[in-house]
């Protein structure tokens, strides 16, 4: 079996209005990416198709999860077959506790029951690695959370739910330093043979607490320029203006 | 036109309150709400307070559930639904009425002796003669002249059959809660209950009140009379789970004196069509009343509320909060009034009504209410009806959630906004089974 | 209402004055008599003649409201009115100069010409019964744009007239609706062509003199295909000490992709009891605005409201109500959704002062078929004194699953603090007073022609003259 998560020349609509444009990319499992851009160049938009927003249209293209193509599924059932994303903006869920949210989507992801003891057992292990109150798991999910508390929450879930990939949309915006580096902490634990990432940033700061085997830059809705991790160095350095030059965009 | 029941008549009337051995007075209240009743037309839709809720005269036309003596039973000798309530309850001391008639009462020696009366009200005619004349019909008239009752009012307060009396002296604080099992398991029967609440001076005291029996053909017509003198807290909870086919209508009314407090929780679930009215009435300075409501319409249901926060006195405060959901061919209604009379100055009255439809058939009515005579006030009302929010559903099925679990979880997430204001953990509990029990179906 | 009540009410009415105009007929009480002499006095088709007959018995057939104002003096004296009275002017005048001086100088002080003149595309003017002056730009007229008086419309479009008379709010509809049914007179009609748009309003405008009258003006607007219009009604009458009705009767028609706007400040004084039916069926993408500003009156009940019929149709009502002494302003707006993909939205601001009351009464309905429809409602209620009072009564029946409805509602008072603070700055407290409830309506005020928006301020100012302090 192909342990990969791959786009194939992928299309997609907003409104009618073309976003991404024949975006090609390869996460091999073991292996963390970035994904840069100038703002509006459809990093978000790639990171929602993928996890199978219905507010996007997808024109043409394959988002292959281990060889499967999954643009047809639900985005419960692909979440079910491996794949995990950190929002942007988390959703207020009010009514609904972390604990007994997170333990249902794990019993969804496994189909079976989860044992009370192993669930809280690794949710204290996270709650102790992104050094949070055990307070907030009796908490209703996202509801009344600070930025930074919504973007722990999100590493939260991605380090109980295990999936074999994950795309971090813009995880490090609104964030302070230490939250930062706690949040980076997570992912980081995360790695590993059977886990590949790819991280949304505008910023070269998250990079340099989550190290990117991969760097892949985005405009106008395709993937123009890929590199090591020195890339996003040099995209701090100089900006996206020289880029968009060099590829005509 | 005035159509009568025609199983009911003045003589019936006569007849039992003759063999209970009701006093003089009480007869003579039966007698004139026997008038009022007979005066007064049925409910029909074009009464504003009626306007979504057919009512069908013969619903009433059913034989008299009749009351005689205790038959007082063990604890395991009582009806499985009923056993496995108690067992599961936050109640101490309890009474259980099956089919109209006391069938168990367990009564902790702790509140005997602190002087608290709490047992089936014709008993307590008898052996608390003085305090029940006092109380009865203050809050829900006999007369249907000094209040703005009906005819179901009427026919409760002219034939009620049995019903509750729970009496705190001053400055008595209950621990545990005193819990009511209204059970049923004979069809074809009308109902009335009468349940009658006088609390003295900061007491504190938790009543729920609980309806139960399987699916049958039935008319329940519950009445609530809750006095709370200066000071008093009361929280109640009436908790209607009637099997399927049963038609049930209530109406209570509180009097809150200075500072009394109370905390009304209203679940409506079971029955096929049920009617809850739930009103406050804000006499004394300070009074604070808090009314809730949680209810879930499926198949073949209609579930109609309405609540009623008058302001008399300046300073007082009162919240309304009811949320439910319809699916299938459910129905849901609410509507509500805040009142506010020219004396009532300095209060703070808020109303809510959230709905949630989740089938195509589904449907709510919602008509939240505002009448207000004085200025120096903050009011406001609210109500809402929409879909579960897709935004919830997705985040929800990024998680690898399937989306009809993820519509129970929001679902009960949306009730669960209600009930987590009230602090009885094991009712909570109870109702949110049986409403996970309902979504699961 | 005592003398002195009139005289303390007539310091704050600027337009209680009364003409010395004689009518040339004059038709007393409510009778089958009296609706054919109004329908022979125009040389009416016998088509409406009958439709008014018909009328006139659903009126009679039908109940008193149980619900909303007292109207038991009202209903004593309907046998009592004047249900036609028509003014010395022979057929509606195209210029001002042919309207008789006495009542061409009344208009001249409510400041009509002069409006007609700098901001109005056409004015018709009714005064008691009929319309006396019916106007248009010439280039409006050009390019197919009727703007006449309902007779006018009668006689010369009958065809375009049948097709939508009496489709939008039918006798049947509502008590008065069948009353002015019967009985009307005067009022606009109105067609736009497809495509043309008519960028400044047409106004009509109102004047009541004779005592003991109601009057029952009756406009059908049609806004064809993709055009658009506004229209603005406007009006007052003389202090009597008895009381008085205005019964008038607006049907619109906004046709796909057409937008329209229906502005109305109701200042009628104190004595009058202004029952009034508005409602527009809004077509396919079509829009819809209601502007609803009532100020006057004894009792009025009125809820403009909007049929979305075709997918798409959209509907905005704004409404403003200011409920002095001895006013019961019973308004707010229906919306029903008809179709799917439907939205709306209505914003009331009721202002109560002295012993006046307002309420808002609204309808949402929702039916299965209106997919994905939205609808807010936002109804806020400010009191002034100890003694005002304010209801607010909505109805939302909703039986479309994907549809999203919200309502939300406030009362609150002229706040002390907010008083205060202006006044530490320097601003006397009546001015304060009237600054902050400036401030409370400037949502739906904003959308008011500024003509208007200059009237509405000065009148609030007026009001709020003593009020406080």
């Amino acid at each position: 079996m192909k342990q990969t998560l791959e786009i194939h020349d992928l299309w997609v609509n907003v409104e009618g209005i073309p976003i991404l444009k024949g975006v090609n990319l390869t996460v091999p499992r073991g292996e963390v990416h970035a994904l840069m851009g100038p703002n509006g160049a459809g990093k978000s938009t790639l990171g929602k198709v993928i996890a199978g927003d219905p507010g996007y249209e997808v024109l043409r293209g394959q988002i292959l999860l281990d060889g499967e193509d999954i643009v047809e599924l639900e985005p419960d059932e692909r979440a079910r077959k491996g794949l995990f994303l950190a929002f942007q903006y988390p959703v207020e869920v009010p009514g609904v506790t972390i604990a007994n949210f997170l333990r249902l989507a794990l019993q969804a992801r496994r189909g079976e029951e989860v044992a009370l003891g192993e669930f809280y057992g690794k949710l204290q292990r996270a709650i102790e690695t992104l050094e949070w109150d055990e307070a907030y798991v009796t908490r209703y999910l996202n509801e009344g959370f600070s930025g930074g508390e919504k973007k722990r929450n999100e590493i939260l879930q991605l380090m109980v739910l295990e999936p074999a990939y994950a795309i971090l949309d813009e995880t490090d915006s609104g964030l302070d330093i230490d939250a930062l580096k706690v949040v980076a902490k997570g992912v980081n634990t995360m790695r590993g043979p059977n886990f590949g990432a790819l991280v949304i940033t505008h910023y070269q700061r998250l990079l340099n607490y989550i190290v990117p085997d991969v760097v892949h830059v985005m405009m106008d809705g395709r993937i123009v320029k890929t590199g090591g991790s020195e890339l996003a160095l040099e995209l701090e350095e100089r900006g996206y203006d020289w880029l968009k030059e060099e590829v005509g965009a | 036109m005035n159509e009568t029941v025609t199983s009911l008549s003045l003589e019936d009337l006569l007849r039992g309150s003759e063999r209970r051995g009701e006093p003089d007075w009480l007869r003579d209240a039966r007698e004139r709400a026997w008038q009022i009743f007979e005066q007064l037309n049925w409910p029909t839709r074009k009464n504003e307070a009626w306007r979504y809720t057919d009512l069908d005269p013969t619903w009433f036309a059913l034989d008299l559930e009749e009351t005689g003596p205790a038959e007082l039973r063990q604890r395991d000798e009582l009806p499985r639904a009923v056993r496995e309530r108690l067992a599961e309850s936050d109640a101490e001391a309890a009474l259980v009425f099956a089919n109209g008639r006391l069938v168990h009462a367990a009564l902790p020696q702790e509140l005997l002796e602190k002087g608290v009366v709490l047992g089936d009200l014709h008993a307590a005619l008898r052996n608390n003669a003085d305090q029940v004349k006092g109380a009865l019909y203050q809050a829900v008239t006999e007369t249907g002249l000094q209040g703005p009752e009906d005819k179901l009012a009427a026919l409760n307060a002219a034939f009620w059959s049995y019903g509750v009396f729970l009496h705190v002296p001053a400055g008595v604080a209950l621990e545990t809660p005193v819990g009511v099992f209204h059970y049923a398991s004979e069809g074809g029967k009308l109902g009335l209950s009468r349940t009658l609440v006088t609390l003295g001076a900061n007491v504190e005291a938790t009543l729920i009140e609980e309806y139960l029996s399987p699916p049958l053909e039935r008319t329940h017509v519950a009445t609530g009379e809750f006095l709370l003198g200066p000071g008093a807290r009361l929280r109640h909870a009436g908790v209607q789970t009637w099997g399927a086919g049963v038609r049930h209508f209530h109406r209570q009314r509180a009097l809150l004196e200075r500072d009394a407090v109370l905390n009304d929780l209203a679940v409506n679930l079971g029955g096929s069509l049920a009617r809850t009215e739930v009103a406050s009435e804000l006499v004394g300075p300070g009074a604070d009343s808090e009314m809730l409501g949680v209810y879930f319409a499926g198949a073949g249901q209609h579930l109609d509320h309405y609540t009623t926060q008058h302001h008399v006195s300046a300073q007082a405060r009162s919240d309304a909060y009811y949320k439910g959901a319809a699916t299938v061919n459910g129905r849901v209604v609410y509507q509500g009034l805040i009142q506010l009379e020219p004396t009532a100055q300095k209060t703070d009255a808020y109303q809510t009504n959230r709905n949630l439809l989740l089938s195509r058939e589904a449907r709510a009515e919602s008509v939240p209410q505002l009448e207000i005579a004085a200025n120096d006030v903050r009011c406001s009302h609210g109500s809402s009806t929409a879909p579960v929010d897709e935004e919830q559903l997705f985040y929800l099925a990024t998680r690898g959630i399937p989306r009809a679990q993820a519509q129970q979880l929001l679902v009960a997430a949306f009730l669960e906004e209600v009930l987590g204001r009230v602090p009885l953990e094991r009712l909570r509990r109870h109702v949110a089974h049986v409403i996970e029990a309902r979504l699961g179906g | 209402m005592s003398e002195a009540e009139l005289k303390h009410i007539a310091e704050d009415y600027k337009w209680g004055f009364a003409d010395d105009v004689e009518p040339e007929l004059k038709l007393k009480g409510l009778s089958e008599d009296v609706v054919r002499a109004i329908s022979e006095t125009k040389g009416e088709p016998e088509w409406l003649l009958e439709f008014r007959l018909k009328a006139l018995e659903t009126y009679f057939q039908k109940p008193w409201p149980t619900w909303g104002p007292d109207l038991s003096e009202l209903r004593r004296q309907m046998d009592d009115f004047y249900y036609y009275v028509k003014p010395p002017v022979e057929g509606e005048r195209r210029s001002w100069d042919e309207v008789p001086d006495e009542i061409r100088r009344t208009y001249e002080k409510l400041g009509i010409p002069e409006a007609e003149q700098k901001v109005l595309a056409g004015v018709g003017a009714q005064y008691d019964s009929e319309m006396v002056y019916h106007s248009i730009k010439e280039e409006l007229e050009k390019k197919g744009v009727i703007f006449k008086s309902i007779e006018d419309g009668i006689k010369e479009h009958e065809e375009l007239f049948r097709r939508y008379f009496a489709k939008v709010v039918p006798p049947s509809d509502n008590k008065f609706a069948a009353l002015n049914s019967a009985l009307f007179s005067g009022g606009s009609f109105v067609y736009v062509p497809p495509g043309v748009e008519v960028e400044v309003p047409l106004q009509a405008y109102f004047r009541v003199n004779t005592e003991g009258f109601g009057q029952f003006e009756r406009t059908l607007i049609i806004i064809d295909q993709g055009a658009k219009a506004h229209y603005i009604e406007g009006c007052t009458a003389p202090i009597y000490t008895t009381e008085a009705l205005h019964t008038g009767v607006i049907e619109i028609v906004v046709l796909e992709g057409a937008e329209s706007r229906y502005t109305t400040i109701q200042n009628w004084p104190v004595n009058m009891y202004n029952l009034v039916t508005q409602r527009a069926l809004v077509h396919e993408n079509a829009y819809h605005m209601w502007l609803d500003g009532n100020l006057g009156s004894k009792v009025t009940m009125k809820y403009p409201s909007s049929v979305l019929k075709g997918r798409g149709a959209r509907s905005e009502i704004l409404s403003i109500a200011f409920a002095g002494d001895g006013q019961h302003l019973d308004t707010g707006g229906k919306l029903i959704f008809a179709a799917p993909d439907t939205s709306g939205s209505i914003v009331s601001k009721s202002i109560s002062k002295g012993e006046g009351r307002s309420s808002y009464r609204g309808l949402i309905k929702v039916p299965q078929r209106a997919e994905r429809a939205k609808v807010n409602v936002e109804c806020d209620a400010l009191l002034i004194n100890e003694a005002s009072k304010t209801d607010t009564y909505p109805y939302m029946e909703i039986a479309s699953e994907s549809a999203s409805v919200g309502h939300e509602a406030t009362v609150s008072r002229l706040a002390d603090d907010q008083i205060f603070y202006l006044t530490t700055r320097g601003i006397p407290e009546d001015e304060a007073a009237a600054l902050i409830v400036r401030g409370f309506i400037e949502p739906v005020a904003k959308e008011l022609p500024l003509e208007f928006a200059v009237e509405l301020n000065r009148l609030i100012e007026l009001e709020m003259e003593g009020s406080v302090g």
